[in-house]
């Protein structure tokens, strides 16, 4: 136990320390990728955590969401990052989490509870033969009074004003004295430094020091991922049904009969049937098959997309909520069943027209991140009602879709950040420059990975009239557009001249080959 | 098995809530309905008094609930109950005010 202690301990301070060398005025990049395989590294020799499959996994996927920053080093590849050390440290320190949503709940759960899962292990630990208990079980008494101290010195200085003065002075005295000590131990350490390197331990040691309560794990252990049939028994109320009960009697306990939830069902999904029948004829006879683009026609498709990929997310919770108890196991829900079943086709053929409309806007307009997004939602649709159809087929519970579809999204997330967007988009926009109405004031304003294609096809962007942007509206917005370009271009020689080795990645390395800027290291 | 009876208070509160909800709801529609400047002054004093008595019900449920602990399921679910009067008389205050006031 000790032993263990003491090495998480250790292997926090040095975290610690490796964070400020590797993140100090430094941007994200190869420097994450070695942070990354130090947390890795740590977790795997850590004797604690069991080495089970999905921590394999879980791992690979971060290391390569780090290697990914490396290589693309976009907006993505961050976030992919990010939750996906997220997911790791959730997974690692509690491996009976099944979905990724309270993996990440605990991992956050556990960074923030940092201080105290420090004072946990930092009371375990020896030097020698002298345990470091007793001073950490003072610190465990000190710490609410301090913070009940903290809060009321707060109050009383709102309210006197000669008592603000005074805790004031003494702070500042504090301060000062703890400045004057800094300075005269460590002369050329900064202030912001010893701040950096204490944010490195916090971090670190929140993603490497477990917390000590399982009760997220425990509470997700309930959850069942085959439904059954419950029969209500008396004295399983909530709280919330009884302060509803208060207000509405006995209305509550008049329950609609299983008979009628079934026959309302067949109506309701009877008549969305109907209703989505027509949609989808109209859809297939003018959108499908001899489209023709009106006056009106980007706002036309950009306000239908987005009200049916909201009428698609509303009809898996309309299914949902049929399907959520047990109107599943009652013996005449066949015609019902398959009404939600070919519901779920017409809403399949409904996100056929999402793509459709999508590609009509890709074609005439061009690529833009927001109509990639709308294509990344059709997917996401497709499994989501995918998923719904496994739900209603096999009785499972809707635990079984949030755990399903979480994975997929995460591996989703992981597939879409191995493709640099940004320069796919430019490529894509400028090598079909006569055929769609580009947009050059959102091509010139995306990351410095595309500057070299943009200063390679110069010719091609020519500002249009009809545009909202600052530079539409100036005199001469071609050299405007021009002088936007060799700007961006004068910052990122100046970037990429002060950053270190740490700050290396695939992308800017080609752009400053292209520019031929050299680093001075 | 012997059903725990319901502590007195907890009772009497939960019917508070109850009556306090009706009635103020009852003013609040009979306004909308007539427009009588009479009504607000009858809404502003029972909604006066029903504060008051409120009040006073969740101090003494406090404690009731101090002598029967293994009562608090039931204590807390009136306290909630009741207090839910709170938003109640604020949304009808935001509804006039915005609406006829």
């Amino acid at each position: 136990m000790k032993m263990k202690s003491n090495f998480l301990i250790l292997s926090t301070l040095l975290g610690g320390l490796l964070f400020t060398f590797l993140f100090w005025e430094e941007r994200l990049a190869l420097n994450l990728l070695i942070y990354s395989i130090y947390l890795l590294a740590t977790t795997f020799i850590n004797p604690d955590v069991v080495k089970s499959f999905k921590l394999k996994i879980y791992g690979s996927a971060h290391l390569l969401a780090a290697v990914l920053v490396v290589i693309n080093n976009s907006d993505l590849s961050l976030v992919t990052y990010y939750i996906s050390l997220l997911l790791f440290i959730g997974f690692g320190h509690q491996q009976q989490i099944r979905t990724i949503f309270t993996a990440f709940l605990a991992a956050i759960l556990q960074m923030v509870t940092v201080p105290f899962n420090a004072i946990k292990q930092l009371s375990q630990i020896s030097i020698g033969k002298v345990s470091l208990k007793p001073f950490f079980t003072l610190i465990k008494y000190l710490f609410i009074p301090l913070i009940i101290v903290i809060l009321f010195s707060c109050l009383y200085a709102a309210a006197s004003n000669v008592f603000a003065h005074y805790a004031g002075t003494i702070l500042t005295n504090i301060g000062d004295f703890l400045d004057y000590l800094l300075h005269f131990f460590f002369k050329d350490l900064s202030f912001e430094r010893i701040m950096h390197v204490c944010l490195g331990l916090f971090l670190t040691g929140g993603l490497l020091l477990a917390f000590f309560d399982k009760s997220l794990e425990k509470a997700e252990l309930k959850c069942k991922e085959q439904l059954v049939r419950i029969r209500r028994r008396i004295g399983q109320k909530t709280v919330w049904y009884n302060i509803v009960e208060t207000f509405t009697g006995n209305l509550l306990t008049r329950k609609m009969a299983l008979k009628t939830e079934y026959i309302v069902g067949i109506i309701s999904f009877a008549a969305l049937n109907l209703l989505l029948l027509m949609l989808n004829a109209i859809d297939i006879t003018t959108l499908w098959f001899g489209y023709e683009p009106s006056g009106n026609f980007s706002g036309e498709l950009h306000q239908g997309t987005n009200s049916l990929i909201f009428s698609i997310v509303m009809a898996m919770a309309v299914i949902l909520y049929y399907f959520r108890g047990n109107l599943n196991f009652y013996h005449k829900s066949k015609t019902l069943r398959t009404l939600a079943y070919f519901w779920m086709i017409q809403n399949f053929i409904l996100i056929i027209s999402v793509f459709i409309r999508d590609g009509y806007y890709i074609e005439f307009h061009g690529l833009t991140h927001k109509r990639i997004g709308v294509l990344v939602f059709a997917i996401l649709c497709i499994i989501g009602l995918a998923t719904v159809y496994i739900k209603v087929a096999k009785q499972k519970t809707i635990f079984y879709l949030f755990k399903v579809n979480g994975n997929i999204w995460f591996a989703l997330l992981l597939t879409f950040t191995l493709i640099n967007w940004d320069v796919l988009i430019v490529k894509y926009n400028l090598n079909h420059v006569d055929a769609v109405s580009i947009d050059p004031y959102y091509l010139t304003s995306l990351s410095e990975k595309t500057l070299p294609i943009l200063d390679k096809n110069r010719s091609k962007i020519h500002p249009s009239t009809n545009n909202n942007s600052e530079i539409a509206k100036v005199y001469q917005p071609e050299e405007a557009l021009m002088r936007k370009l060799d700007q961006r271009i004068d910052y990122f020689r100046e970037r990429y001249n002060q950053e270190s080795w740490l700050s290396w990645n695939l992308q800017d390395w080609n752009t400053a080959e292209y520019f031929g800027v050299n680093r001075k290291d | 098995m012997e059903e725990i009876p319901e502590p007195q208070m907890s009772y009497v509160g939960k019917k508070i809530a109850y009556y306090s909800a009706i009635i103020g709801t009852l003013i609040f529609l009979t306004y909308l309905i007539s427009n009588s400047f009479f009504l607000i002054i009858a809404g502003a004093v029972f909604t006066l008094s029903a504060a008051i008595v409120n009040i006073i019900v969740i101090a003494l449920i406090i404690v009731e609930l101090i002598s029967y602990q293994n009562h608090w399921r039931r204590a807390l679910i009136t306290i909630i109950s009741m207090l839910l009067n709170i938003p109640l008389v604020l949304l009808y205050i935001f509804a006039l005010s915005y609406f006829h006031l």
